[in-house]
């Protein structure tokens, strides 16, 4: 076998210079641009994205693809089934149920994003105010927090309807009395592992100022989070709001929420399933739509697939 | 010599830890920093090291006593005399990984003090940034990159350009070598021995490892259990050491010779180190000293000049 003769001399160093060794060559991306591009490689959370966006439209605009109000009446064409000129039916007084299906959609909707907005406004501030100063204030507001999750929100929520009296916005109020709660003790935990966190530290030695430190250092870290928890309190809100419609609390007639549409329609079950399958559809391609999207959204921001 | 620029008397910081229980994590310590020196600081884990330097630079409150700050009291300082302090005196942290802010691009997080305090804005303030990462070896396009894009050292480095972007007097380099590879540590030790050299930079250097501590420090201070051990210049230490707590960390550090490492004989403690919740009464490190002495238990030793410059607190030399 013949052996290789190396000498040292047939040996170059490849010329490095400082500054090369240094250099990035992979393109940067921000937190959000690369959050995004891991969402898109969810097809599932794609398909849900879709759902929504096409339910939302539809909520808008669905309505008025048929020239019906949703609140005329035509006794002469009574629960019928779908055909061409009513394209779900109608329902027992002889309104429209495409109008109505897709007005319950957007007062479904409406709730929903209306709850988880008050959720995240009550919820981050709450949250913030008790992790960023920690110790006895903290303790307190934990407390307080935990004598609201101690009341059965379903009791409470009704409780607040029947004090408000019913409409849209005691339920939004009364949903988002109780939702908080969750969004406010995520944050509050966040924020609480944050402040002790070297980079927010190093902030406080530079001299930053609390607003500075909540705006530039604590928020974008938690807003990840924040609208992953967002998504799923959508669904929720919509789904206790139909819990509400089926107790008689709901929204109040001729107005209809998904919720209603499913009460009125189990009435009439045996004979015309029609009047709930379509507004239970929809009710479930919501919940379902943004629950895998936020699966996605969570998967997408999760910092331990980062570094 | 110069004046001490930073004056630490019997401070102290302890923490509530639940249930009555007080955790004394800096017990009386008191020490001075002139200007353009290097005090380095040892001693294991949990000694409370990390905790002076939080305390000086005022991230925690003192339990007792005073740190001086070119002659002023840091803890009493009012809103517009912290915002002096805060340009005089920065800190270099510990974890590369969590000491920069994962949503900011590099560029912002160096130019954050010259931000803050309004030293520099529009092109000059990236006019600085850029110098300022080449200061620390890197280049402008770096500026426009996240955290995550940069390796250990590197965003050590830009934890050094960030700290360095006021222009401070003095800084506190908490444990900055500890959680970076071995083979990097010299460079960002040696990019801050160029640093004081260049700029007048007094240090504060934090480490648990004395081989790295001796190559940066003018002066070093051994740490056991909240308080100071023995205090002497970087070299007298190391010929002489006086504590047996520093004796045995002196034997701990491995020599680059097969043939005497081999025969060398090393001074391995015994037991773990006490809890600073209830330490042991009298000197605190009489439970693991091999030279314990009856009368260790009953009295607390101070620290003592026993020769120039050189304080020790041990029973063996009062």
């Amino acid at each position: 076998m013949a052996e290789i003769q190396l000498s040292p001399n047939e040996f170059i160093p490849v010329p490095r210079s400082a500054a090369q060794s240094e250099r990035i060559e992979a393109p940067t991306t921000s937190f959000w641009a690369d959050s995004w591009a891991r969402l898109k490689r969810n097809k599932l959370s794609i398909i849900g994205l879709w759902i929504i966006v096409v339910l939302v439209i539809m909520a808008v605009v669905g309505p008025f693809m048929l020239k019906y109000a949703y609140d005329f009446a035509d006794t002469l064409h009574t629960n019928m089934s779908p055909n061409a000129a009513h394209w779900f039916g109608t329902d027992s007084l002889g309104r429209d149920q495409w109008v109505r299906v897709w007005e319950g959609a957007r007062v479904s909707l409406f709730i929903g994003f209306m709850a988880a907005l008050l959720d995240l406004v009550v919820g981050i501030l709450y949250g913030g105010i008790a992790g960023y100063y920690g110790g006895k204030v903290d303790e307190t507001m934990m407390r307080i927090i935990e004598i609201i999750v101690g009341i059965p929100s379903l009791i409470l929520n009704v409780l607040m309807i029947v004090y408000m009296g019913p409409g849209m916005t005691s339920i939004i109020i009364a949903l988002a009395i109780t939702g908080w709660v969750s969004m406010a003790r995520l944050v509050r935990g966040q924020v609480l592992q944050l402040r002790e966190q070297e980079f927010v530290l190093a902030a406080r030695t530079l001299g930053a100022g609390s607003a500075r430190l909540i705006l530039r250092h604590l928020i974008p870290n938690v807003l990840g989070i924040i609208i992953v928890q967002a998504t799923y309190s959508i669904p929720h809100a919509i789904f206790s709001e139909a819990i509400l419609s089926f107790l008689g609390l709901g929204i109040r007639v001729p107005l209809a929420s998904l919720g209603s549409l499913c009460f009125t329609g189990l009435d009439g079950l045996r004979y015309y399933f029609f009047q709930l399958l379509f507004p239970g559809v929809v009710i479930s391609l919501i919940i379902f739509a943004f629950n895998i999207l936020g699966d996605g959204l969570r998967d997408a921001f999760d910092p331990k697939l980062r570094k | 010599m110069s004046e001490p620029i930073l004056q630490v008397n019997g401070l102290k910081r302890h923490f509530n830890v639940g249930r009555g229980q007080v955790l004394r994590a800096v017990d009386g310590v008191t020490f001075e920093i002139r200007k353009g020196e290097t005090l380095g600081l040892v001693g294991e884990s949990g000694c409370g090291k990390s905790t002076i330097g939080r305390t000086i630079i005022r991230l925690y409150d003192a339990t007792a006593g005073e740190v001086l700050f070119k002659g002023r009291n840091v803890h009493q300082m009012n809103r517009k005399e912290m915002r002096q302090f805060n340009r005089e005196m920065q800190m270099i942290f510990q974890d590369p990984y969590a000491s920069l802010n994962p949503r900011m691009m590099v560029g912002d997080i160096i130019g954050e003090g010259l931000d803050i305090h309004g030293l520099a804005s529009g092109k000059e303030r990236r006019k600085r940034i850029v110098s300022l990462l080449e200061t620390v070896g890197l280049t402008a396009e770096h500026a426009n990159r996240y955290p995550y894009e940069f390796s250990g050292g590197q965003r050590q480095r830009v934890g050094i350009a960030r700290a360095l972007a006021i222009e401070p007097e003095f800084i506190i380099a908490d444990e900055p070598i500890s959680a970076l590879d071995v083979s990097i540590r010299a460079q960002v030790v040696n990019l801050m021995k160029r640093l004081q050299r260049e700029r007048g930079l007094t240090y504060l250097f934090i480490a648990h490892d004395l081989a790295m501590v001796k190559h940066i420090s003018d002066n070093i201070g051994v740490m056991y259990l909240g308080s100071l051990v023995e205090k002497a210049s970087s070299q007298r230490l190391h010929e002489n050491p006086l504590h047996p707590y520093t004796e045995a960390l002196l034997s701990a550090i491995p020599i680059p010779d097969p043939q005497v490492e081999k025969e060398r004989q090393r001074i391995i403690l015994s037991g773990e180190i006490p809890s600073p919740i209830s330490p042991p009464s009298g000197c605190r490190f009489r439970t693991r000293c091999p030279k314990a002495m009856p009368e260790c238990a009953l009295l607390e030793p101070e620290l003592r000049e026993v020769e120039p410059n050189h304080f020790v607190a041990c029973h063996l030399y009062h």
